[in-house]
């Protein structure tokens, strides 16, 4: 059997998938299906209405935070890059100063 | 007792995330032919009503992130699409198919595909189609592909989505899907030629 007629089968019978796919009949749901639906619908009612995509919002609001730190951090080393006079250290020391005076 | 006749879908969900929680029942009526016509081209017919069970309550504990910017049958659509989803991707993460989908063919799917290719007419064509081995062949070759290009294998190719709309429904980016599509359908067609080789 050559390559050809294979591939010609194969196409038969991806057309057949693909056709059988598309007429497949719509299933038919009974009352008491509903019903059994609803009962969940309803323990889920007495449990509280809490969204699937709750912790999908503490992701995207912890993922903010970081950024937003990233960009803060990012801002603040750039700028004391720029004013070289003032370095990791002296803010440090500047801070504890502060906090002394405070004290006082 | 509360009726929902003359309401539209998006009056009942005020009302059900008011407190109305009965009203839900209306929802599920009027979508559940819809819904589940979705749910039967994404898994075997014995999964059907269960995972078509699965979305109805799913939609109902996310009803408060339904916008009302585009209809209600839509959205659930998406619900729909993303359960079916879920079916294939715990199954593989379970490491396991659901079904007898992965055991041999058997002797009704070889006669099957020998039937659909020895089809003279169109009527006998349409008429081995309808068959239930029909289903059961399309089961068994989507199963061997991942749960990711089975979905978009069924949405672009079996049901002829645009890939936009495929990733508009599964919540992808469109290049993924485009590229799942190609990749996906190139699988399926090796999976085809498979079967075609082994028929008698």
């Amino acid at each position: 059997m050559s390559r050809s007629t294979h591939e010609q089968q194969a196409d038969t019978l991806e057309r057949a998938l693909i056709h059988a796919h598309r007429v497949r009949t719509v299933p038919n749901f009974s009352s008491e299906w509903t019903e059994n639906v609803m009962q969940d619908v309803r323990c889920q009612s007495d449990a509280g209405m809490v969204s699937d995509d709750a912790p999908q919002l503490v992701w995207r609001a912890a993922a903010v935070v970081v950024l937003v730190s990233a960009l803060f951090v990012g801002s603040l080393l750039t700028w004391m890059a720029r004013h070289g006079e003032l370095d990791g250290s002296a803010l440090m020391t500047m801070t504890a100063d502060d906090s002394l005076l405070l004290d006082r | 007792m509360v009726t929902a006749s003359g309401l539209t879908d998006e009056e009942i969900i005020r009302r059900v995330l008011g407190g109305e929680v009965d009203l839900y029942e209306a929802l599920i009526i009027r979508h559940r032919q819809h819904v589940g016509r979705i749910v039967k081209g994404h898994v075997p017919r014995d999964l059907v009503e269960e995972v078509t069970h699965e979305v109805f309550v799913r939609a109902y504990t996310s009803l408060p992130t339904y916008s009302f910017q585009r209809p209600f049958q839509h959205w659930l659509s998406t619900v729909a699409i993303r359960g079916c989803y879920d079916v294939w991707r715990n199954a593989a993460a379970r490491k396991e198919v659901p079904f007898s989908e992965l055991s041999n063919t058997t002797d009704d799917e070889r006669e099957w595909t020998e039937q659909v290719l020895a089809a003279e007419s169109r009527e006998r064509f349409d008429a081995v189609c309808r068959q239930r081995e029909a289903t059961d062949v399309l089961q068994r070759a989507l199963a061997q592909l991942s749960a990711e290009n089975r979905m978009v294998v069924t949405l672009v190719h079996l049901e002829g989505h645009s890939v936009r709309e495929a990733a508009d429904l599964l919540g992808w980016t469109v290049v993924n899907v485009k590229v799942r599509a190609h990749r996906a359908r190139h699988q399926l067609r090796k999976i085809l030629d498979t079967i075609v080789k082994d028929s008698p």
